[in-house]
């Protein structure tokens, strides 16, 4: 039995989880369908502010979630659940015996509406590792902040940022109601960047970040060099008129849109979850959504897809053996199911899956040849706090951050002051001008829960292009720089 | 759908288990078998361990915090507990903070998280100096707990749920009830505290929060509307925030005006400037976001630039004392102390015991929200106001698994000294705009800020004469405060416990607002749904 992480094992390995959930499994009655989710978590952060590092840490955590059904009805799924990070033997005696007892209440109560063969909510084992993440030195971090936070010092300006390196590993055991199991293993590592620097007198602001799963794709000095490029060039920025305008949507300002478009693909049924701009109206004869599968809904020039073998999202990917294309030429062509369908002629045709990292093909098109090509743009390096004004036409309010600049007859003239937009996703893909080429964002895992991508499902590996888009709308200035 | 009892129930999150309830109950604290190692630990010893470690390290200052979170719902079949213990150790060496923490909760583990924070201070010392003071600290040792009339967690889960299926069942006597949500959570927070410099502390925290939503519809003219009941959010309480208030009263009142709703026009906003009444739960989420958020050290200075942002308070050596933030009837201050809040505590995740503090007199900023580091950083405002230097008990975490950062303490806004109620200040518009539950957002500097959703009527000579579609105002945090015509009176103060979001990585906590509501004048008015 486990009781200590032993010293220098910041998680769990395969044996070690397999042997806390055999042990909890004998506190189950074995005729009942069970599910046990463990997680373990390691994450090290370095932290600064005013061009000195705030803070280093090193913090470790497990999750162990077990959960026995009591109905998978389709509307109303029903489960009897326990969460704890203690796994000593006495701690996963009692966390199985309170299940136990609260099952045994409800199990005669509950309607007998059992579906056959519902697929069970497991995903596959994972691994999306590097191990330069996970051996990451906290000296390296820091040398890394100490050298350009003495660039921005030496500058005159103020540099904050973070760099993180995550690991984790996870471990699901199913059992069905016929005692037929099913184990996948999960390992994932994290890395990510983020820089800000700012002005002495907040007077302009630079910003650039990267995600991977390996930090020898985050390049640390190149980003804090952009970044403190960016503040300079932002300096002083003057107000120009709101109004429509030609954009330049960085790939970190693009990847917000693709976000939210990415965001209303759950299919959902008429009475859970789902439904908006992407479907025509409930079903109920099939308990779906009547969707836009098979229609075009942006620029034909426009892909999203999830292929397995995408070097920016690991080189062991083994939860999607098979390339998912979501939209394909502008038309839908897939989406998200968060709830296991039993329609399987309609999953074969129209392959549902949740994942969260994808990539949107880009062009050949440079971020210099489209400023080059532009008479009046504006270039948007960031966008941040997108909130939802109108459901029914998916329209957006958000604000611009850390650098937008007025270009005018092929060349940046000026920065210029912060906007509030208001736009919808699909009016933005509906106006695309010229596509540029691909790269990584900044996607940081937004979870330190380990079932949240212990599994692949959710790893936010997002690659997308900068894009020329027509007649973008900002609708008023806002004060902060 | 007919709309029956039945139906209802079906509907409702929470109905079966009050409609299926058990002859004999259990409470979340007959859970110990399922949880024992929360019995089981020499609390003390592990934070003295923790601490020593961090000192033979080399530390020159550190501290320890033990925490133990519970909680369970009222949403489903079972109460669904969860239970996470954390160990964590903050330590100083040469003027550069380092931290780390476990789950394990054993001496092995906090000898290793002591003498482990000191390694990941020391790293960053390079060869540049990092000057950190910390703020005196008064002594406080010893224990405490939320005083709690009724105790959730010895309450049997069953009678809870039945308690609150009592909602359904009477939500579904209301006329026109299309859909109706509850959701409940309990949870406690057992947070044991020590530091080097002599501190002990030992506390139990409790909140209660909950969310009743509701949507009415009329087949006959086709129409929906919706209703909240607001009284109802995150508190630090016990059970008797739900059972000695009149929920069904709330509900009943929220069901009124939605039905109302259905009786106004709609009309398209006309853009432009209003005389605008702002309800309780707006102004608490605008001063919590305008002025909360802006006067936290760290933003303040800088710290938070790299995730949620700045403040517009860009140079607080000159703006202590001078901004004029609001007109002069704003006042506003901080009370961590205040027994039901959401924030209270007898001690910050410092050690330092929080008492009430003026952030803004008479329209004026006088403070900023500092924890034991930060308020070394405007000691010459401490100096300059004849204030002894010290922390205003800011420090705060979810859990020891994270380190303890500023967060906004617990807003209050004065009310006037009259007797106005909400009703009242929407009488006295002649003609003008109400804005009723609507959601707040501010940029990263917390100077710029609109509102979406919620309702919005049309007031003339004092009554609501029609429902405007899309409304949103768009302002600046220094012109809404001083455009503030009218406040309302002691007795339209209302409480909301808010969530706000910090850090990185991201931390949430919740604190409690206290607010009347305000009219405010020439307010811009938009249309949210049209673009440029």
């Amino acid at each position: 039995m486990i009781t200590v992480i032993e010293k220098g094992r910041r998680i769990f390995s395969e044996p070690d989880a397999r042997s806390v959930i055999e042990e909890l499994i004998t506190h189950i009655p074995a005729e009942n369908e069970l599910s046990i989710r463990l997680g373990s978590w390691w994450g090290a952060g370095q932290r600064w502010a005013r061009n000195r590092a705030s803070l280093t840490s090193d913090q470790r955590d497990i999750t162990l979630i077990i959960s026995r059904p009591l109905s998978h009805r389709k509307q109303y799924p029903l489960s009897i659940l326990a969460t704890t990070n203690q796994i000593d033997s006495a701690s996963l005696k009692g966390i199985g015996n309170h299940i136990n007892v609260y099952f045994d209440k409800w199990k005669e109560k509950v309607p007998p509406d059992r579906i056959l063969d519902v697929p069970s909510d497991i995903g596959e084992g994972t691994k999306v590792w590097s191990d330069a993440t996970f051996d990451r030195s906290i000296l390296e971090n820091a040398e890394v902040v100490e050298q350009l936070t003495r660039q921005s010092e030496s500058d005159n300006l103020m540099s904050s940022g973070f760099i993180g390196s995550t690991g984790s590993s996870a471990m699901h055991f199913y059992r069905d109601e016929w005692g037929r199991t099913d184990w996948k293993w999960g390992l994932v590592t994290q890395a990510e960047c983020s820089v800000t620097v700012r002005d002495r007198n907040g007077n302009g602001s630079g910003w650039m970040g990267k995600t991977s799963f390996d930090i020898n794709r985050v390049n640390i000095p190149e980003l804090a060099a952009q970044a403190l490029e960016r503040c300079k060039l932002s300096l002083n920025p003057v107000r120009i008129e709101p109004g429509r305008y030609q954009v330049i949507l960085e790939p970190q300002a693009t990847a917000v849109f693709t976000e939210l478009l990415m965001g209303a693909m759950s299919r959902g049924t008429p009475e859970r979850a789902g439904g908006g701009i992407l479907f025509l109206g409930d079903d109920r004869s099939i308990q779906r959504y009547k969707s836009k599968l098979g229609l075009k809904i942006i620029d034909e020039r426009l892909n999203i897809f999830h292929e397995p073998s995408d070097p920016f999202f690991g080189s062991h990917v083994e939860s999607l053996r098979r390339r998912i294309d979501l939209i394909k030429n502008g038309i839908l062509t897939g989406m998200f199911d968060d709830y296991g369908s039993q329609l399987n002629e309609i999953a074969d045709m129209y392959p549902a899956f949740y994942s969260t990292s994808y990539r949107m093909s880009g062009g050949s098109t440079s971020i210099e040849d489209m400023i080059s090509s532009a008479k009046r743009a504006v270039l948007v390096a960031r966008i941040t706090q997108p909130e939802i004004v109108d459901p029914g036409s998916m329209l957006y309010t958000g604000v611009t951050r850390d650098g937008l600049w007025l270009i005018e007859n092929g060349a940046i003239t000026k920065s210029v002051r912060n906007f509030r937009w208001t736009e919808s996703p699909l009016f933005v893909m509906n106006n695309v001008e010229e596509v540029g080429i691909e790269e990584q964002v900044f996607e940081p895992n937004g979870s330190r829960n380990p079932m949240n991508y212990g599994f692949s499902n959710s790893l936010n590996n997002v690659v997308v292009p900068p894009l020329k888009i027509n007649d973008f709308s900002f609708t008023s200035t806002i004060d902060a720089v | 759908m007919t709309f029956t009892r039945r139906n209802l129930l079906k509907h409702s999150a929470i109905a079966l288990p009050g409609s299926m309830l058990l002859n004999k109950g259990m409470s979340f604290d007959d859970l110990k078998e399922a949880f024992p190692l929360a019995t089981g630990i020499d609390k003390a010893k592990l934070i003295a361990t923790a601490i020593d470690s961090a000192i033979r390290a080399g530390a020159s200052y550190a501290d320890a915090r033990l925490t133990r979170n519970e909680s369970f719902t009222i949403n489903s079949f079972s109460p669904n507990p969860k239970q996470t213990m954390a160990l964590g150790v903050r330590a100083l060496y040469q003027g550069y903070w380092g931290f780390a923490s476990s789950p394990l909760c054993s001496e092995e583990e906090a000898n290793r998280i002591g003498e482990s924070a000191v390694v990941q201070a020391k790293v960053n010392v390079l060869g540049r100096e990092r000057q950190t003071e910390l703020a005196p600290l008064e002594i406080s040792n010893g224990e405490w707990e939320t005083p709690v009339k009724d105790n959730p967690f010895n309450i049997a889960y069953e009678e809870l749920t039945d308690f609150f299926a009592g909602f359904s069942s009477y939500a579904s006597t209301l006329k026109f009830i299309k859909q109706f949500n509850q959701w409940y959570e309990f949870s406690r927070s057992y947070k044991d505290f020590g530091n080097s410099d002599g501190q002990n502390n030992s506390q139990i925290l409790y909140w209660s929060s909950g969310n009743v939503a509701f949507k009415v519809e009329d087949k006959s003219i086709k129409r929906e509307s919706w209703g909240k009941v607001e009284e109802i959010s995150i508190a630090g309480k016990g059970f008797e925030y739900f059972r000695d208030r009149p929920i069904r009263q709330y509900l009943r009142n929220a069901h009124e005006e939605a039905l109302n709703d259905l009786s106004l026009p709609m009309k398209p906003i006309d853009p432009g400037r209003y005389v605008v009444q702002i309800d309780q739960g707006g102004i608490a989420n605008v001063l919590q976001k305008s002025i909360g958020k802006a006067t936290e050290v760290d933003r303040v200075f800088g710290f938070e630039a790299n995730t949620g942002g700045t403040s517009y308070i860009t140079d607080p050596h000159t703006m202590l004392n001078t901004l004029k933030i609001g007109s002069n009837s704003v006042n506003v201050w901080c009370d961590r102390s205040e027994i039901g809040s959401a924030g209270c505590v007898r001690w910050d995740d410092e050690g330092v015991h929080p008492e009430r503090y003026d952030l803004v007199k008479d329209g004026i900023l006088v403070n900023l929200q500092t924890n034991r580091e930060g308020a070394s950083w405007v000691k010459d405002h401490y100096q300059n106001t004849q204030q002894d230097l010290r922390s205003f008990g800011t420090a705060n975490s979810p859990s020891a698994m994270d380190v303890q950062i500023t967060h906004p303490s617990d807003l209050y806004l004065m009310p006037s000294d009259t007797s106005i109620t909400r009703d009242n200040l929407r009488e006295s518009i002649d003609d003008g705009i109400e804005i009723r539950i609507p959601d707040i957002s501010f940029d990263f500097q917390q100077i710029t800020g609109w509102s979406r959703g919620g309702k919005s009527y049309e007031i003339k000579k004092g009554k609501r004469e029609a429902i405007l579609a899309n409304a949103g105002m768009l302002f600046r945090t220094p012109e809404l405060w001083n455009n503030i015509i009218s406040i309302g009176g002691t007795p339209s103060v209302e409480y909301f416990g808010l969530l706000s979001r910090k850090g990185q990585p991201e931390q949430t906590i919740a604190s409690g607002v206290k607010v009347p509501p305000c009219i405010v004048k020439e307010m811009t008015v938009i249309d949210n749904t049209r673009k440029a």
